[in-house]
């Protein structure tokens, strides 16, 4: 059946074809009519006639000339133009047909794709000729034509509708194009209108509200920076990432920080100097009051508008959270007079700050603390003032970086309890291990355990904070410090460790064959696999390590390449008079210049070793005796 | 003992010398001591004293060298000699005045930003500009446009060597003759870098990391000579004590480090969150935290825990310097520039054969040209610049190959004659050509080797997978024989 189907498509296809030649064909009979009147016929008769036209004889055969080079056959390619050209016209006439009806489609609401046709009236018309004579007729005739004027009317009015929608069509057109070019210029102008009109608008707006908007066109800005795949690795998102969001450098970003401590200090300072006779209900009063002001405070900041950033509000949400509920909890203790729970709540917060002395109290922190529990009196004005007072840049810093560093060290005892366990079996990452550390990083970290002893919990931060927003920021600094800390370690192990290994000497290359014996019954030598190699460098680079000058200390690289510019203010050879260097170094310990002496010991070191007075008279040398005699 | 008598004689001689100079030395310290030695005394209840306490005793002289100006154009950079103080503001402002008489020298607006500042030779100042750094007069006339270097951020001077160190901001370093105008090196430190300063008794540059790590540079070598780490976080800023022996650093992470360079190790720290650091001749430590500065006395002996003074500022600090052989601090701030009292922090003895700024035109001039006829070679800037004059201590091996090169390396740069051959041989198009053939054939050579190695490895790779189709055939007739005995 498919091969059927085949033929009946070639049919169908050739059928097609042949109708377009045909086509072409009518088209071209159609545009070239044949002219009867011929030049060439009239020149004859006029010849025959004996008149003398020699002269237009050779102008029309000069022209004949021409003309025939146009009758030449075509060449390929135009006569496919033509053709060409042809099917287009062909296809246009098939065209024009639907076009009508696709228009009003596109108008109407309904699609018909049926063609017009002319309304049976018209039969009628013209079979009722015969039906002219009668009344019957005439009145028929009358009402024909009166229904073919309203028809006509009506059809002009669909014309002018037609014409209207044309044109509204191609007008929507236009301003399609009109939108679609882009130059400068326009968007310019646009831009110009645009940026008026919203001037305009924040002019109107209070300064609350015009604040918010310009945090939020910059909260667009934002996004889009971090978004775009290509600026990801920008400068600003960058910087972003790494400390929260301000533009400002490494060196002014800690200035300003410490400024804002700084700032808080003197608050706290302040509300200590106001010393008096301690009045516990105005100062419950006071209590209450700020912190009814706190909590609208927060209520006020949860109803702003969020951030687009979401790993942002989650930590907001939870401080404010936080804080309201501790602000509710004093509220309820200061008002029903309890004061017993204020002081479990806030036992924590007891400790001093230790500002003051630049130094962590190391111990009789927890005792202070278990002190107050004991003593049951009240101490509100103590723990208010610490509610006002800021824990310093150095705690929180520490705090961060204690609470990541003693995870850490508590994951190191439990490491080496596995290790005593298992057998030692040395792997290539285990000595890897050793070799660090064998550089005493421990002895570094138990430096660093000494600075963290002072404990304080990530609690007290949270109540003692003011800003939530600026305190998160200093938090994604300091985190990203922490992360960095323990690097800095790792790469400068990795640096000295790449220090180490230029110094060894070049490795000979395996080639089979060389370096072993040859001949029948000798067994091949297998080629050292890389685990093999590593130790084997490994075992090299302490040897190296042994006799480098920083093999004790752990923090420093001495490089130990000579300096050979340098070279030449040296001596290369001990002078034959001397028997060790120590000796020729002694008269280089005493410096003989006028820039290191007074003036007295200057001429005394400088002095040459024999005196002679201006204008005494030096004899010529002479031969000693002995010599003389032999000459 | 030596060889000879007469050295032996000669070095006994010297001995003798060196004691009773030494003893000459001791009876004149002694004698130029001063006798009324003001300092100010510290209680133990109150350690932090303030200067605005103790401003009424003060002499008038003093008072009225306490300055506080009010500037307005962004953060200002300093550097500061015994009479004038050049600033540089961060938007383009540029001053320089005297400080001793209050006269303004000159001050003019670049409209270009501004890194660093830094006063060189003969009261001429540099700055560190957007575009390259240039040498300004004191009366502010542009003198030189040094377009080597660009984008330098942090400028430093050596002034016995008239040498000018500029680091980039991607962490190249180029030393600079200052006399001839020419570039002596130039090579990549670390790119995140942080601060720079030199160590006045050696001329070796530090540079501080953003790894936490200080790197000691000299122009001598490419690398660096010593490389510490210090920090935690990075480095913010670093002083070297008058000796030399001594590095007091500041970390990010909030801690000041004192440093023995004899040792390369730790002497003593303190938990103190500090931007800028100075250090006095006397051995005072000034640093800055935001608008604070805090002052230690003894700190290079280790008593760091008990500050001596404290000093607070109208806005953030951004530089700090003490003022040589006077007892003053100057600081300039993000709109302001300060100077304070600071009592016993400078070195009351000041050497008349250095110091030109307190001397006549006619002495200035003569010590101009002095300091040039004395002027130290870059390339004895070393560690080991105490061994001048002594004897090479490295194995003799060394010194023979370096030899050899040496005498290689002249042989390689003289030109050869080349003989004249005859007979249309040396011609320059044949010349040429057997130039070219030279060429190849070494090229040749390189590819031969290249693909010889690569030939090897391919062959071996066709014969392991041989060996494995002898292998797969075989165990497939065994299993098939093995299935035969099965079945049958």
């Amino acid at each position: 059946m498919g091969k059927l189907n085949k033929e009946q498509r070639l049919e169908k296809q050739l059928a097609k074809k042949v109708e377009k030649q045909d086509a072409y064909q009518q088209v071209k009979l159609q545009e070239i009519p044949e002219d009867d009147f011929n030049v060439a016929n009239l020149i004859q008769t006029l010849e025959d006639q004996g008149q003398q036209i020699d002269s237009v004889k050779t102008q029309y055969l000069r022209v004949h000339e021409k003309a025939r080079i146009v009758q030449e056959p075509e060449t390929q390619a135009e006569r496919d133009l033509q053709e060409r050209k042809v099917a287009a016209t062909v296809m246009k006439q098939d065209i024009k047909k639907w076009l009508p009806i696709v228009k009003k489609n596109r108008e109407s609401e309904r699609i018909d794709f049926t063609k017009q046709r002319n309304v049976q009236i018209s039969k009628i018309s013209d079979t009722s000729n015969a039906l002219l004579n009668n009344h019957l007729g005439v009145k028929l005739q009358n009402a024909m034509e009166e229904v073919e004027k309203v028809e006509q009317k009506q059809e002009l009015n669909g014309q002018s509708n037609q014409q209207k929608s044309n044109l509204q069509f191609y007008n929507d057109l236009k301003m399609k194009k009109i939108s679609s070019i882009k130059s400068k210029i326009y968007k310019q102008i646009k831009k110009k209108k645009g940026n008026k009109e919203k001037l305009k608008l924040m002019a109107q707006l209070t300064p609350a509200e015009r604040r918010k908007e310009i945090e939020k066109l910059r909260l667009s800005r934002a996004k889009e920076r971090i978004t775009l795949r290509h600026s990801t690795k920008n400068k600003y998102v960058s910087q972003l990432l790494r400390f929260g969001g301000d533009k400002k450098s490494l060196k002014q970003q800690q200035s300003f920080l410490n400024n804002l401590k700084h700032q808080l200090l003197a608050k706290a300072q302040l509300n200590e100097l106001e010393d008096g006779e301690f009045d516990e209900e105005n100062f419950r009063e006071q209590a209450i009051t700020q912190l009814e002001q706190e909590l609208l405070d927060i209520e006020r900041r949860e109803k702003e508008k969020q951030n687009n950033f979401g790993f942002l509000d989650k930590q907001k949400k939870q401080d404010l959270q936080q804080s309201k509920s501790i602000a509710q909890k004093l509220l309820t203790m200061l008002k029903s007079g309890n004061d017993d729970a204020i002081q479990i709540d806030e036992s924590e917060n007891q400790e001093q700050n230790s500002d003051e002395n630049y130094e962590p109290n190391e111990n009789g922190d927890k005792d202070k603390s278990k002190n107050n529990v004991e003593n049951n009196e009240f101490n509100g004005r103590a723990n208010f003032v610490n509610e006002t007072k800021q824990l310093t840049e150095t705690q929180k810093k520490k705090i961060d970086a204690k609470t990541s560093l003693s995870n850490y060290l508590n994951q190191e005892p439990e490491k080496q309890q596995q290790q005593n366990k298992i057998e030692k079996q040395l792997t290539v990452q285990e000595e890897k291990k050793q070799l660090i550390e064998g550089l005493n990083i421990k002895n570094i970290k138990q430096k660093y355990e000494k600075q963290v002893n002072q404990k304080l919990t990530n609690q007290d931060l949270k109540k003692l904070q003011s800003d939530p927003d600026e305190l998160l920021q200093q938090n994604l600094a300091n985190f990203n410090l922490v992360l960095d800390e323990d690097e800095n370690e790792n790469a400068f192990i990795d640096e000295k460790i790449k220090d180490m290994e230029e110094e060894l000497p070049p490795e000979p290359a395996n080639t089979k064959g060389w370096g072993s014996w040859a001949g029948f019954g000798i067994k091949e030598k297998k080629p050292l696999t890389q685990e093999q190699i590593l130790q084997n460098k490994i075992k090299k680079i302490r040897e190296v390590q042994k006799k480098r000058q920083d093999a004790k200390l752990d923090n420093v690289i001495i490089s130990e390449k000579r300096d050979v510019k340098f070279a030449k203010y040296l001596v290369p050879k001990l002078p034959s008079e001397f028997a060790n260097s120590s000796q020729f170094d002694q008269l280089h310990t005493l410096p003989l210049g006028p820039e290191w002496n007074s003036l007295t010991s200057h001429s005394a070191l400088t002095q040459p070793q024999i005196i002679t007075k201006a204008g005494v008279v030096i004899n010529p040398v002479k031969i000693p005796q002995q010599i003389n005699k032999l000459v | 003992m030596a060889k000879d008598k007469i050295l032996s004689a000669k070095l006994k001689q010297q001995e003798f010398k060196t004691k009773s100079t030494q003893l000459k030395t001791q009876k004149i310290a002694q004698l130029l001591e001063p006798q009324f030695q003001q300092s100010v005394e510290i209680d133990d209840e109150r350690p932090l004293l303030k200067i605005s306490n103790f401003k009424e005793y003060l002499p008038e002289e003093n008072v009225q060298n306490i300055i506080n100006l009010k500037l307005k154009q962004g953060p200002y950079k300093l550097s500061v000699t015994p009479q004038t103080t050049y600033l540089a503001g961060e938007s383009g402002h540029i001053a320089a005045f005297n400080w001793r008489h209050k006269q303004l020298e000159c001050e003019f607006d670049v409209k270009e930003k501004c890194y660093d500042i830094i006063s060189i030779a003969q009261r001429n100042f540099a700055v560190a500009q957007k575009s390259s750094i240039y040498i300004y007069d004191p009366k502010g006339v542009e003198v030189h446009k040094i377009r080597e270097c660009k984008q330098a951020t942090k400028l430093e001077y050596l002034p016995y060597h008239f040498l000018l160190a500029a680091l980039n901001q991607n962490g190249q370093l180029t030393y600079q003759d200052i006399t001839q105008g020419k570039i002596i090196s130039t090579y990549r430190t670390t790119p995140s870098s942080l601060c720079l300063k030199q160590n006045n008794n050696n001329a070796i540059l530090g540079i501080g990391d953003q790894m936490g790590v200080v790197r000691m540079y000299a122009p001598n070598t490419g690398t660096s000579l010593t490389s510490m780490l210090c920090h935690k976080g990075g480095v913010m800023s670093m002083t070297f004590s008058r000796d030399g022996n001594h590095l007091i650093t500041t970390g990010s992470e909030g801690t000041i480090k004192v440093w023995d360079l004899r040792t390369q190790k730790l002497q003593s720290q303190v938990a103190v969150n500090a931007t800028n650091l100075a250090l006095s001749d006397k051995g005072i430590l000034a640093a800055g935290r935001g608008t604070d500065v805090v002052m230690w006395k003894n700190c290079l002996i280790g008593d760091l825990k008990t500050p001596y003074l404290r000093y607070k500022a109208s806005s953030m600090i951004c530089d700090i310097d003490f003022i040589k052989h006077e007892d003053y601090l100057a600081m300039s701030t993000f709109d302001s520039y300060e100077q304070t009292v600071v009592p016993e922090s400078g070195e009351p003895f000041f050497d008349t054969y250095e110091q030109p700024e307190l001397q006549n035109k006619k002495q200035r001039l003569e010590t101009n040209v002095r300091q040039l006829v004395e002027k130290l070679p870059p390339e004895s800037i070393s560690l080991q610049s105490h061994r001048i004059g002594t004897i090479d201590r490295t194995s003799k091996m060394i010194i023979e190959k370096e030899q050899k090169r040496q005498i290689e390396e002249q042989a390689s740069k003289k030109i050869k004659k080349q003989k004249k051959k005859m007979r249309g041989r040396n011609k320059i198009g044949k010349r040429e050509k057997l130039k070219e053939l030279e060429r190849d054939q070494k090229q040749q050579v390189k590819w031969q080797e290249m693909l010889s190695d690569a030939l090897r490895v391919k062959r071996a790779e066709k014969e392991k997978k041989k060996f494995e189709t002898k292998l797969l055939d075989r165990l497939e007739q065994m299993s098939s024989k093995e299935f035969i005995r099965v079945v049958s």
